[in-house]
């Protein structure tokens, strides 16, 4: 089992619109996929129209109940969902009864790896004890940056968080997200980043309105906008993760 | 624990009528929603045997959009998995890497993927949805038409429509709504959900068809000439379906199943005497020898080759890789005798032989008692006398041979074995399965020791014949002759080490108590003569 995050300090870069549309790719080729929604406020819960909860979130990082439970199977085979529960706003706080609250996470998902050959976390931006416990969780970090200057310097902070927390397994991979070629920043960025401790994914995903549309079909791009540049942009990101 | 996993659930509907009432409704009883039903082609793969069938797995290739897929159905789950260009993987090492190929791997084995039948799948999916127009139960509708392969442009044969439920995880109240309606309201009678193997029946083929049948259904009244011509026809029929899989060599396995079926052929000529007209017996045993000899060559190049890893294993490694040219020399003798092979095939020598051998086993006047004494006996008594005649032989010729015996007498016991266990496997199904079974594994045990010796003394041969070949053809380097020097020396102390096995397996098998239950079993049938 391979367990990869959609994380970025900063909210609303792309993090949830790239965990659902590739966990969607990486179960249409047949890898048994879940997508856990660590977020809330839901979002990827509700794009694959399931209702979050407003409970329950204790419950799962006591484990007080058999995490199957908390999963729902969506509309694509393969394809399951651990919905999110309001209460997960409350996950720091739970997470820090244990005595090593950043590996709780990990020791959760542990008993899915029989069921699943890939997880996606769909975080919620910010560090916090949350983030910390994605970070131990997770073999391989997604990075959506929108290709601005300040964005840049946030993956930078990033890095160094990670470098001195220890995190030294785990792979980071950022890539540029939301970019408009019409404007000659986010062009001269992708070109050149201005960051050597990172190297970006060649892959982009570009700004458009379809991915924008997942909100009211409520439903992986793919399904509906399959052969758009947008949805081509996540089969590349997707082909280049999978090269490792 | 971990839930059970969601099992589909099939649904078998009598006809297109029928399966018009079951839609419209479910639709009245539930927000369904249809999508467009879509057809496909698909072939149905799967090892000559059907291991993946055995397996629980199906697995199917079919093109859209001018890719070609490939479709496991395994644990009620399903995997796709696209290829890199319209050829279908042969072996699992043609298989794309994934979870496809790490699980269809262990089940196929070194086995070769074919075609078994090409299918016409139109595919509506039908899905119960919630207030969010979230699906909550996943119905496929199945119509399928098969064809066999390579007979593409004959009509296809049509198999009754099937509606399959698939349950979506944490859905479980919805599932069960859903199966209640359709099992109670609507009657529907719960089928198996392989449509594969229903489609497959419609063409006549089924589970391990292609394996030599050794089960003959034989009454043990009946003449001896029927019986004996069952048999025949059970096995010219096995040779008739693996034909094609020799021909294109696909899979090692069509050859040997064809040569099992020529074997046995031989043998029940040879075994069962007085049954046939004489003259018969004696141009078809000159005929089925001929087609042995033709198929050797082939056969014994796919055991080595096959045995090549366990040579080189034997070796020190950097030795084993030195056997390199041996390996080459193999495949390519092999391809040149398989040419031979399949011209064999196609002369009319081997046609008229398959024609005459089918119109003599369909001729339905019986023998004539004047040249067949046998015929016209009831099986069960020449069946017996014979069985038991050929276990005194080989008890006789066993308690002849002592550490000094020369090894013929080994060989020639050998074959004596391989008589009995033919005898006893032709008309397994007139005596007792258990005590016959019980027989048949004694044997087995003997036969092993007797196999063994024998094969490891023709490899010896053979290998020494390699080397001259290779060196006659300028590609034998020195340190390859010297490896497969070193191979002979092995399978000579192995044959040693069968050779003092001997005596321990054949008292094993010559037990006054073993002998007892041959006496019961066949020698008091025979003495009522
Ligand atoms: N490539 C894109 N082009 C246009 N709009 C996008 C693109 N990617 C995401 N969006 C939109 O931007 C918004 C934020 O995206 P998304 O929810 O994926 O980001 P996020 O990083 O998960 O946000 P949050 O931090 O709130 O979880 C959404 O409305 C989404 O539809
Ligand atoms: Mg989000």
């Amino acid at each position: 089992m391979k367990i990869l995050a959609t994380y970025n300090i900063k909210g609303g870069v792309g993090k949830t619109a790239a965990a659902v549309n590739l966990a969607y790719l990486a179960a249409r080729e047949g890898a048994r996929t879940l997508v856990v929604d660590l977020d809330p406020q839901g979002a990827s819960t509700f794009y694959f129209r399931i209702k979050a909860k407003r409970k329950g979130g204790k419950q799962l990082i006591q484990g007080k109940r058999n995490i199957h439970a908390f999963i729902r199977g969506t509309d694509y085979e393969g394809l399951d969902l651990l919905r999110a529960r309001f209460s997960f706003r409350n996950m720091d706080l739970q997470l820090s009864d244990f005595s090593k609250p950043a590996r709780r996470l990990a020791r959760i998902i542990k008993p899915l790896a029989k069921d699943y050959d890939l997880i996606f976390l769909d975080c919620p931006p910010s560090i916090s004890l949350v983030s910390e416990s994605v970070f131990v969780a997770a073999d391989t970090l997604l990075v959506p940056t929108i290709p601005t200057t300040l964005s840049v310097r946030t993956l930078q902070q990033l890095g160094k968080h990670l470098h001195g927390g220890g995190h030294k397994k785990l792979q980071v991979r950022p890539f540029f997200s939301m970019v408009d070629r019409r404007k000659s920043l986010h062009r001269q960025i992708c070109e050149q980043p201005g960051t050597k401790s990172h190297t970006f994914m060649e892959a982009h995903i570009p700004y458009a309105s379809v991915v924008e549309q997942m909100g009211i079909r409520r439903a992986p791009l793919a399904t509906y906008a399959r052969s758009t540049p947008a949805a081509r942009a996540f089969e590349a990101l997707w082909d280049e993760i999978k090269e490792g | 624990m971990a839930p059970k996993p969601n099992l589909p659930v099939a649904y078998e509907i009598k006809s297109e009528t029928d399966l018009q009432r079951v839609l419209k409704r479910l639709a009245e009883c539930f927000p369904l929603e249809r999508s467009p039903a879509s057809v496909q082609k698909r072939v149905c793969l799967d090892t000559f045997d059907w291991r993946l069938h055995e397996g629980g797995a199906r697995l199917t290739a079919s093109t859209r959009e001018q890719e070609t897929f490939l479709r496991l159905e395994v644990n009620g789950g399903r995997i796709e998995c696209p290829l890199h260009g319209p050829a279908l993987p042969a072996f699992a090492w043609d298989l794309p890497a994934g979870r496809l190929h790490d699980l269809i791997t262990p089940l196929i084995d070194v086995r070769c993927l074919l075609q078994l039948a090409h299918l016409e799948v139109r595919e509506q999916a039908l899905r119960i949805l919630n207030s969010d127009q979230k699906t909550v139960v996943r119905l496929t509708v199945e119509r399928t038409s098969v064809t066999m392969p390579e007979e593409e442009d004959r009509p296809l044969k049509s198999v009754h429509p099937m509606l399959r439920l698939s349950p979506v995880t944490g859905y479980k109240r919805a599932t069960r709504a859903v199966m209640d309606f359709l099992e109670s309201e609507l009657k529907l009678v719960r089928t198996r959900p392989d449509p594969m193997v229903r489609a497959l029946a419609a063409i006549g083929r089924s589970p391990g068809d292609r394996r030599a049948r050794f089960t003959f259904e034989l009454d043990p009244a009946m003449r001896c000439d029927a019986a004996l011509r069952t048999i025949h026809r059970t096995l010219l029929d096995t040779m008739r379906l693996n034909e094609d899989g020799v021909r294109q060599n696909l899979d090692s396995e069509f050859l040997h199943e064809f040569r099992v079926a020529v074997r046995r052929t031989r043998a029940a000529l040879a075994q069962v005497r007085g049954v046939y007209p004489r003259d018969v017996v004696a141009h078809f045993k000159v005929e089925f020898k001929w087609l042995g000899s033709v198929t050797g060559p082939v056969r014994d190049l796919d055991v080595y080759l096959f045995m090549m890893d366990d040579y080189r294993a034997e070796l020190p490694e950097a030795l084993g890789n030195e056997l390199t040219p041996l390996h080459k020399h193999l495949r390519r003798h092999h391809r040149s005798e398989h040419l031979q092979l399949a011209r064999a095939l196609e002369s009319e020598r081997y046609q008229a032989l398959l024609r005459d051998w089918q119109q003599f086993l369909d001729k339905a006047d019986e023998c004539d008692p004047e040249c067949c004494p046998n015929a016209a006996r009831p099986l069960a008594e020449v069946a017996s006398k014979r069985i038991w005649r050929t276990f005194r032989g080989v008890i006789n010729q066993g308690r002849a041979i002592t550490a000094e015996t020369p090894a013929e007498a080994l060989h020639r016991l050998r074959i004596e074995c391989k008589k009995l266990r033919y005898l006893m496997e032709f008309f397994r199904s007139i005596h007792d399965p258990k005590q016959i079974g019980r027989l048949i594994r004694v044997l087995k045990g003997l036969q092993v020791n007797l196999g063994d010796f024998n094969d490891l003394e023709v490899q010896q041969g053979s290998l020494e014949r390699f080397a001259i070949e290779m060196s006659e053809e300028g590609e034998a380097p020195v340190r390859c002759l010297m490896a497969m020097g070193r191979l002979v020396d092995h399978l000579y102390e192995r044959q040693k080490t069968e050779r003092t096995r001997f005596s321990r397996c054949f008292t094993r098998f010559s037990t006054s108590a073993n002998e007892k239950r041959f006496r019961r079993l066949f020698k008091r049938r025979s003495s009522r003569l």
